[in-house]
């Protein structure tokens, strides 16, 4: 059973020649998927320099919802494009750690600045960035911190 | 899948929840559902009140009728998977819950019940 999604439309902005992408529901599969195509069209035919998804309004991250923005974010690197996923908050954060769900490969940030900021400063021309180290990117950026009391051991 | 979870989400709202436990069981309904829809197919999910002393709670059964799980310790291992997924889903809903019983027969189904304790 899933949500009547085929149609889901989302509402993409472009700024600093970066795509963002808000999501602001809980997302069926389907949904999902439906947005990685609309994403991946616009990759193809816009000069961006990076994508940010915005998951502020997403509270249930399951495992099938997670693989499907893996993908996402994968699909939009081979089209050489790097992503950042932003906005998520310490509940589903803290799914995804009790889920052991895979997050060494995706990049994240808490606020759209700071991931709007990584993805420009990766576009500089390569004699620009040869002057400076890359801009580190670390795993401290997600709240590992569980609210106090609400997830006990099973 | 993503109704049974916002289902979920509500009664335990209804309950009187903290809202990151509304959505730490509405996860681990959406994996017991994305299991009974994966590997059964037939199965159902229901909520129910439980009451132990003062403390209350959530339990959610999900029962299914299909093949049944062949090897249970390693089903509950994690990384394990016969269904071409990653294999977190049971281990993990463990997780996420605070009470987990599964019970499984080869051909007939499987029945997994959690409980989180408010």
């Amino acid at each position: 059973m899933t949500l009547p999604s085929q149609l889901h439309r989302i509402t993409m902005h472009e700024t600093q020649r970066c795509l963002v992408v808000p999501i602001q529901e809980e997302l069926s599969q389907a949904a999902a998927k439906s947005i990685q195509q609309q994403i991946l069209d616009r990759v193809h035919t816009r000069p961006l320099v990076g994508v940010v998804i915005d998951l502020a309004g997403v509270q249930i991250i399951d495992s099938a919802l997670w693989h499907a923005f893996i993908d996402t974010t994968r699909m939009i690197k081979v089209m050489g494009v790097p992503s950042v996923l932003t906005g998520l908050n310490p509940g589903a954060v803290a799914s995804i750690i009790d889920l052991q769900l895979d997050c060494d490969e995706i990049e994240t940030a808490m606020h759209l600045e700071d991931a709007l900021t990584r993805l420009t400063q990766g576009a500089r021309t390569p004699s620009e960035v040869a002057d400076e180290p890359e801009a580190s990117v670390t795993e401290a950026d997600q709240p590992m911190d569980r609210p106090k009391g609400s997830f006990a051991d099973a | 899948m993503a109704y049974a979870a916002l289902d979920a989400r509500n009664f335990a709202r209804g309950l009187g929840f903290s809202v990151a436990d509304q959505y730490t069981i509405a996860t681990a309904v959406s994996e017991l559902a994305q299991n009974i829809v994966k590997y059964a197919d037939f199965g159902h999910l229901t909520f129910q009140t439980v009451e132990k002393g003062a403390s209350v709670g959530l339990k959610v059964v999900a029962k299914d009728t299909g093949p049944g799980i062949e090897d249970l310790p390693n089903a509950m291992a994690d990384k394990f998977s016969t269904g071409g997924t990653m294999g977190v889903g049971l281990p993990g809903t463990k997780r996420l819950m605070d009470e987990f019983h599964i019970d499984s027969v080869l051909g007939q189904g499987t029945q997994i019940v959690v409980t989180k304790w408010r």
